[in-house]
């Protein structure tokens, strides 16, 4: 039997790798890669303490996280391809416009 | 004979091999496997030869005579075999690692999907709860093979084939999935077994016969939603020869080039099985109480003799077309089923 | 040790392996494959968990959709050539001490917890269950969730049609 514990640490260490990917890459697709990475680090939590307090309302929380993370990466490719069309780059650090 | 999963380790137990037992159920695993593959190798070998004899036939000429004597019945073997022998090219500017993966990210998807496909009552794999979700999803395995094909080729036909495929998978999977719901709705349950069970007792218990008839119409677009997710004709854009020469496998050779046409004869396969157990009763005969392999059989090689008759007989659509086609067209029919459908689970007493 | 931990290591690997291969990445397709294992390890977790359900719709909505989405972004952009991850910046090493001090965190509140421990889902699938849950309990949240995936459809469109008219350099 695989005790809570272990499903915590891989996720919280595939979140962290998650951060870094986020945090290191300057591609807007792998930032969005670096994104999913992270929420499903969170489902694994979600489905792990479901199994542990032996109910399924962790299982529901993860499919509503899965619909969210479906919905944040249509929009973000949206706008990776849209970053494409104006900038002719999709480097997220050569996008400031908005830097005053 | 029960399912495979639980049979195969007590079958291996009777043999006395002296496994360690904890190695019994991983030795079954692969037997599964090896079992679903080679079905699978071998009815596309005869589904092969079918097409060219048929298509031989549609067009007023012979097909495949030579090899084997009388009907060529050899030709695909031959062919086989001339796969394996021919020389496995990789372009020079290919990415190399997942020009070697996508062929297998194709068959695996198929391969997967007949775990939780039966045969018939006694004759399956695995009887998996979530049974027609399961085959739903690993099946989308296949489309990402397909596209990965296309990219790593680093050839534009091939790029362009693989656009198509991913536009075109998009744009069939929803009313396929909306089509798959309503008998799941019906027998209130995701396992085919059930599904089929619940339309024993004569051609009238069918589901495509059900009186509000929205299951007929659910039916069509399940056979044409899955005609465009195999990339069949009317909708082969992602291989179209004449545009694209071969679209996303131009540049597969040998082995690796069967592993795209093994999917995608496996898939015609699972296609027409599965619409055959969700509309036409599967294994359930035409009276009351009949029931066996040899119905399911023939319902699936007849929805595979219309697959092919459409093939040689349709022109192919423009990929504006087939888009047009799944979401202004077979999406909202099937959303319209859906709801119909419900009212009449509802009504019926539910 | 039990088949069940070996299958839990064999996952782990995978997943943080397939997420490490993505940090190093230098051609984005390759990211997008290395991701698709990653995600596949996490399919298997949920199947060793007992959440089927919820592994079929990883499956279905992370591969069928979200890396072909992906896929389809890194055609769409050209972006699949080489893009080396940038070497010997000052940004590495913020980004590093961030999430080490962000694992270093983690690890402290999973150890300090004591977890509860004892709850054993029944072996029966899960998909039932849901489904009683999604449009009973959580009918309201379930609507929401229809109704964002909605604004999303209709927002997508509406933002690429926008979006080329308007050239912003």
């Amino acid at each position: 039997m695989v005790s809570l514990t272990e499903y915590l640490v891989v996720a919280a260490l595939l979140f962290t790798i998650g951060l870094l990917i986020v945090l290191y890459r300057s591609n807007a697709i792998l930032v969005l890669i670096g994104i999913e990475l992270m929420l499903n680090a969170a489902n694994i939590n979600f489905v792990a303490f479901s199994q542990a307090l032996g109910g399924h309302a962790g299982q529901v929380f993860a499919v509503f996280v899965i619909v969210a993370a479906a919905a944040e990466a249509a929009v973000a490719i949206a706008i990776v391809v849209l970053l494409h069309q104006n900038l002719g780059t999709i480097d997220v650090e050569k996008a400031r416009y908005l830097n005053g | 004979m029960n399912e495979l999963a639980r049979f195969l380790p007590t079958f291996l137990e009777g043999f006395n091999l002296s496994l360690p037992q904890n190695l019994v159920p991983v030795v079954a695993m692969f037997l599964c496997g090896s079992i679903v593959a080679a079905a699978m190798g071998l009815s596309a070998a005869v589904l092969v030869w079918a097409e060219r004899k048929l298509a031989g036939h549609f067009q007023c000429r012979l097909g495949p005579v030579y090899v084997g004597g009388k009907f060529g019945w050899l030709q695909s073997i031959a062919d086989g075999i001339k796969l394996f022998l021919k020389e496995d090219i990789i372009p020079t500017d290919a990415d190399r690692p997942l020009f070697r993966l996508a062929p297998y990210l194709a068959v695996i998807g198929v391969l997967a999907a007949f775990v939780a496909f039966p045969i018939s009552e006694h004759l399956l794999v695995a009887d998996l709860n979530i049974g027609i979700f399961f085959i739903l999803a690993v099946l989308t395995v296949e489309v990402f093979g397909v596209i990965l094909a296309g990219w790593a080729s680093n050839n534009k036909w091939s790029l362009l084939g693989a656009m198509r495929a991913a536009a075109q998978m998009v744009s069939s999977e929803i009313p396929m999935g909306l089509a798959i719901l309503l008998p799941v709705m019906t027998a209130e349950s995701l396992s085919l077994k059930t599904i089929v069970a619940d339309q024993s007792g004569g051609i009238l218990k069918w589901y495509v016969f059900q009186p509000p008839f929205f299951m007929a119409v659910a039916f069509l677009i399940f056979f044409v939603a899955g005609l465009a997710s195999l990339k069949r004709s009317p909708f082969d854009l992602p291989e179209a020869e004449s545009e694209l020469t071969a679209g996303f496998h131009t540049e597969y050779s040998g082995m690796r080039f069967s592993f795209f046409f093994m999917a995608e004869y496996a898939g015609m396969l699972l296609v027409s099985g599965l619409a055959a157990l969700l509309y036409l009763g599967g294994w359930h005969g035409i009276l009351p109480g009949q029931s066996g392999v040899e119905w399911f059989l023939l319902k699936t090689s007849f929805l595979l003799f219309v697959m092919i008759w459409i093939r040689w007989t349709l022109p192919r659509l423009r990929i504006d077309q087939v888009v047009y086609v799944g979401w202004k067209v077979m999406t909202p029919f099937a959303l319209v089923c859906v709801l119909g459908q419900a009212a009449a689970v509802h009504f019926r007493g539910g | 040790m039990s088949a069940e931990r070996v299958a839990f290591y064999i996952i782990s690997a995978l997943i943080l392996g397939g997420a490490v291969a993505v940090l190093f990445s230098r051609i984005v397709i390759r990211a997008v494959v290395y991701l698709l294992v990653s995600l596949f390890g996490v399919a298997a977790l949920y199947i060793l968990l007992r959440a089927d359900f919820l592994a079929a719709v990883q499956v279905l909505v992370y591969i069928g959709g979200i890396t072909v989405l992906m896929v389809f972004g890194v055609m769409l952009t050209g972006a699949g050539r080489l893009d080396a991850p940038p070497s010997g910046s000052w940004k590495a090493f913020y980004a590093g001490v961030s999430s080490l001090a962000l694992l270093a965190l983690l690890g402290i509140v999973v150890g300090r917890t004591t977890w509860p421990t004892g709850g054993i889902l029944p072996e029966e699938g899960s998909t039932s269950i849901l489904g009683e849950l999604f449009l009973r309990q959580h009918v309201m949240a379930f609507e929401v969730a229809s109704v964002l995936l909605l604004v999303v459809l209709v927002g997508v469109a509406l933002f690429i049609r926008l979006g080329r008219r308007k050239v912003a350099v």
